[in-house]
């Protein structure tokens, strides 16, 4: 049989003869036949009562899902009654992913009738003479060959894998959230570790010990298991860049294993370089620094050694920081003439002071102790989701923006970067006013698309020509909505961060049905459910979306 | 060349012959009890057979020795992530699962619930023959539906019946359960009963009221027997509450303090079990234990009773009963009709074997027996259940459609 099929292929297939002639490697797959039924790695190949009525139903299967087909590419060998099939029907192509096991194969089942009627044979993808070609992926190459299938649908690897480690804790922890909802837009593949799960032990590790040592002893042993898990993830997942931000625990351990392993390291430090400074421990290790400060804090990173550093400032995630139609009773709740969303750190609890004649509202946590503003505190200071302070600024006249300082009483004079709150309420298409910062002034233009003070006299001027004129300064906060939407967003700083490394990033046109789709277009399950639930035919992947719905259904109502 | 005719070299076959069964069961504790004679039936054809569960009940399903492997369902581990609006981990997790059990090969699928999660993951996989709800017997199904629908009372049919009627020629198979892996609880005393106050649903937790009567009396006049509560954790407020109104040495509060092996073992030492329609009451009736069984509220005897002899069963005999778990009640009469009376003169006749002809107004106390087409129940003292001939009329439709399917 093995003679016969070699004859004809080398006839009609000679390139495919010439590789098979050759001595392959031998791989793990398992060919059996038992006088009627083909078993490959125990997987039945063809029904053994009507296979040709089995093909046809697939083949119709097929039809139904594609449509306009016009050349085909068979991903692999195992049923020949789909191939024959189908190369009596359309210009056909066969993709073999094993060599060995089509060998194999071969002893067995005569293919000569259908090496006469294939355009090609080939394995590798480079060698299909079409140009564009459904493929049709038989049952048991479904299931054994996945990593070559999932290689195969990917064109040419035009994507980077990338592993992101989530800090512990911290206003970088959305952020490091809206980096992964965005790199989730790109040709990238992405795997996230979610490190905040660890915040939790961490408290209890610091509140449990009564002597210091203990502590410390046992927080280093506990930072050493989280990079045990970072390196576990590094091996398993394979990533070709490692992406941290400010707080993710990312240990020198870590860094240099990815170092041996020609893995690129980027740090985005989202912090006060001067408040936080275990930057110098690490900065030099990582092969690309993103900072939100730039001038004296660049000659720092160039003195240890850092070499490619580069400043990028936060930004907004619009499908997150929006503006919203709110209903009355969320207009009443949450709105007044002056907000502020934030934590209750020294120099507002100062500053504030002078505001407490307004109907003005102070939402966010670490207020504690406060007397002075107690009444104007909102809730007892509690921590206020996204969702929540989205609907604040909404709801608000006028959003007020004070960057955080422990010793000043006021304004930071000589503040440098810009919050991630100037970007997210300037998202919202509110009107804010913020305190003046030195690099302010290339991301908005002053007083054409955000409002600033530098002391309470100038703040007052501004709230209260707003109150008397609030038109005038809507047109404001749009000019600002522009332009965050055009320059501002998280996608825009993941752009910016991949040129840097020198990798295109392109949007996939995700084709309605698949995963993917799914996931970039909607925003929750009942709406994935929704759309699912409209359509005449679903497939497999749609149907996995249906029972995460029935789950949500059944067990979180 | 006919490719009906394709030519095959000889070798050795290596293929297992024996077939394989994928049976999802995704409901609770005493669901899966109560699917134990339809797998001993597909165990006595030579299955080999995969269970597919709700990974709340792992250690349950692992003592039962006809399952060949069990496959949790690690639900936990979903809603955490569609908590989280993780869809991502959450469809390749899935994903991966669904693949798994592809890779499984089953020959036959028997989905036991009627639930939309059953039926995707049921269409996902593509096995050659699916049986169970959605799947086998439609026309008896239906005519099972059209019951529940019009009239509930009228249902004749027990659950472990219907799981069976979804296979050809099943023989009716007592609940039984390996009772030799127990974990002993040292200590007990040689006399005692168990009363199990709790249920799934708040409806049908005992009256304490009734419950802490029932105990008094029954001390008093079974003076060498001990009491045991079992439930379990979240219940323990249900055994304070009965040991704030008794003080008494010879009540044993077990609420959440027992393991799955240790309840077996307190069930199997017991006299008597008193308690709703809770997997308990299932796990005795696999374990062959006297039961009384308080059925009230939304939990009907016909549908869900325990599958033994070895029971009495009490009902009130109300116009409104059975209702539904999602019925709200703000009388709950059912429940004080079967008060400490009706109970004692149940726990006579089970552990003395007591004939006396008592009857109870709006009671009905049935007992169950087998006939060849499972379990049916009568009743024990007189004839009040007025649904009862029309109940029979339809078991005996149902069961003609069935033979004719």
């Amino acid at each position: 049989m093995y003679e016969h099929n070699l004859k004809i292929l080398k006839k009609y297939h000679p390139d495919l003869y010439n590789i098979l002639i050759k001595d392959n490697e031998k791989s793990n797959i398992n060919v059996v036949f038992n006088g009627n039924l083909l078993k490959i790695n125990n997987l039945t190949c063809f029904s053994k009562y009507n296979p040709e009525k089995e093909a046809e139903k697939l083949i119709h299967k097929f039809e139904e899902e594609k449509s306009n087909i016009k050349d085909v590419v068979v991903f692999g060998f195992s049923n020949p009654f789909v191939i024959k099939k189908i190369s009596e029907k359309y210009d056909t192509v066969i993709y073999i992913p094993d060599i060995y096991a089509f060998e194999e194969v071969l002893k067995f089942i005569d293919f000569s009738e259908i090496f006469k009627n294939v355009k090609k044979i080939v394995n590798n993808k480079k060698d299909i003479p079409f140009k564009e070609y459904e493929i049709f992926t038989l049952p048991v190459e479904k299931k054994i060959y996945e990593n070559k299938l999932e290689e195969f649908y990917t064109d040419d690897k035009n994507y980077l894998k990338v592993l992101l480690v989530n800090p512990i804790y911290g206003g970088s922890l959305p952020i490091a959230n809206y980096i992964a909802k965005n790199l989730n837009k790109f040709n990238i593949k992405l795997k996230v570790i979610n490190s905040e799960i660890f915040h939790e032990c961490l408290n209890y590790i610091k509140n449990i010990f009564s002597i210091k040592k203990f502590e410390i002893n046992t927080t280093n042993s506990f930072l050493n298991f989280i990079s045990d898990l970072i390196l576990n993830e590094i091996e398993e997942f394979k990533p070709d860049v490692l992406f941290g931000v400010a707080q993710s625990p990312i240990s020198v351990k870590v860094l240099n294993y990815c170092q041996s392993k020609g893995i690129l390291k980027i740090f985005w430090f989202m912090e006060d370089y001067k408040l936080f400074t275990y930057w110098k421990e690490f900065a030099p290790f990582y092969d690309f620094y993103f900072t939100i400060q730039k001038d004296e804090f660049f000659n720092e990173l160039k003195k240890i050694g850092v070499k490619n550093y580069y400043y990028l400032p936060v930004a907004a995630e619009p499908s997150v920081h929006k503006p919203l139609e709110l209903t009355e009773e969320e207009k009443k709740y949450y709105g007044s003439t002056i907000s502020f969303v934030g934590a209750g750190y020294y120099n507002r609890r100062m500053f504030f002071r002078n505001l407490i004649d307004y109907d003005f509202k102070i939402w966010g946590s670490d207020w504690e102790g406060e007397v002075i503003l107690k009444d104007l505190i909102q809730e007892n200071g509690r921590r206020i989701t996204p969702e929540e302070y989205v609907k604040i600024f909404n709801a608000s006249l006028i959003n007020l923006n004070l960057h955080s300082s422990t010793y000043l009483p006021g304004v930071d004079l000589n503040g440098d970067f810009v919050n991630p709150r100037t970007f997210e309420i300037a998202a919202t298409n509110s009107i804010q006013i913020v305190d003046r910062r030195k690099y302010l002034p290339e991301l908005f233009k002053e007083n054409e698309e955000i409002l600033v003070f530098s002391d309470i006299n100038e703040l007052k001027n501004i709230i209260n020509d707003i109150i008397k004129n609030p038109s005038k300064y809507r047109e404001v906060a749009e000019r600002g909505y522009k332009r965050v939407i055009n320059e501002h967003t998280y996608e825009h700083r993941i752009i910016e961060i991949f040129n840097k490394i020198g990798f295109q990033l392109e949007k996939p046109s995700f084709l309605d049905g698949t995963p993917d789709f799914y996931f970039f277009k909607f925003n929750s399950i009942e709406e994935i459910a929704d759309y699912i639930n409209k359509k005449e035919k679903i497939n497999d992947d749609e149907k996995i979306f249906l029972l995460m719905n029935e789950l949500k259904k059944m067990y979180l109502k | 060349m006919g490719y009906k005719n394709l030519i095959f070299s000889e070798k050795p076959s290596t293929f297992n012959l024996q077939p394989s069964a994928l049976v999802i069961q995704l409901a609770r504790f005493g669901d899966i009890l109560q699917t134990i004679p339809l797998l001993t039936n597909l165990k006595n054809r030579n299955f080999k057979i995969s269970l597919l569960i709700d990974e709340k009940n792992f250690t349950l399903c692992n003592d039962l020795e006809i399952i060949d492997r069990v496959i949790p369902l690690k639900i936990g581990k979903f809603l955490t992530f569609l908590k989280n609006k993780d869809y991502k981990s959450c469809y390749f997790e899935l994903y991966e699962f669904i693949k798994y059990l592809k890779n499984e090969n089953f020959d036959f699928l028997i989905n036991l619930n009627h639930s939309k999660i059953n039926f995707i993951i049921s269409e996902l996989l593509d096995i050659p023959e699916k049986l169970g709800f959605k799947f086998s017997n439609k026309k008896f199904i239906n005519y099972l539906y059209s019951i529940i629908g019009s009239n509930r009372k009228l249902n004749p049919f027990n659950l472990v019946d219907v799981f069976n009627y979804f296979i050809k020629d099943f023989k009716v198979i007592k609940l039984h359960i390996n009772d030799k892996s127990f974990l002993k609880v040292d200590e007990l005393p040689e006399k005692y009963i168990i009363i199990h106050p709790g249920a799934g649903h708040l409806l049908r937790v005992l009256n304490s009221e009734i419950l802490t009567n029932f105990i008094n009396i029954f001390l008093e006049q079974y003076k060498d027997f001990f009491i045991i509560l079992t439930g379990s954790e979240n219940e323990k407020n249900i055994g304070d509450g009965i040991l704030k109104r008794i003080n008494s040495d010879k009540i044993l509060n077990f609420i959440g303090k027992t393991n799955y092996l240790q309840l077996k073992y307190l069930l199997k030492k017991c006299k008597l079990l008193i308690s709703t329609d809770t997997g308990i009451m299932h796990l005795a009736a696999s374990l062959n234990c006297n039961i009384l069984a308080l059925f009230y509220a939304s939990a009907f005897p016909f549908e869900t009773g325990p599958y033994t002899e070895k029971a009495l069963v009490v009902t009130p005999n109300l116009e409104c009963y059975p209702c539904t778990e999602f019925r709200h009640c703000n009388t709950l009469h059912c429940k004080e009709l079967i008060n400490e009376k009706v109970i004692l003169n149940c726990c006579k006749v089970l552990l003395n074997n007591d004939k006396e002809n008592k009857r109870f107004k709006n009671v009905i106390i049935y007992k169950p027996y087998f006939d060849e087409h499972g379990i049916y129940l009568k009743e024990k003292f007189g004839q009040f259940d007025k649904f009862y001939n029309d109940r029979l009329k339809n078991r005996i439709k149902g069961l003609q459609i069935l033979k004719n399917v």
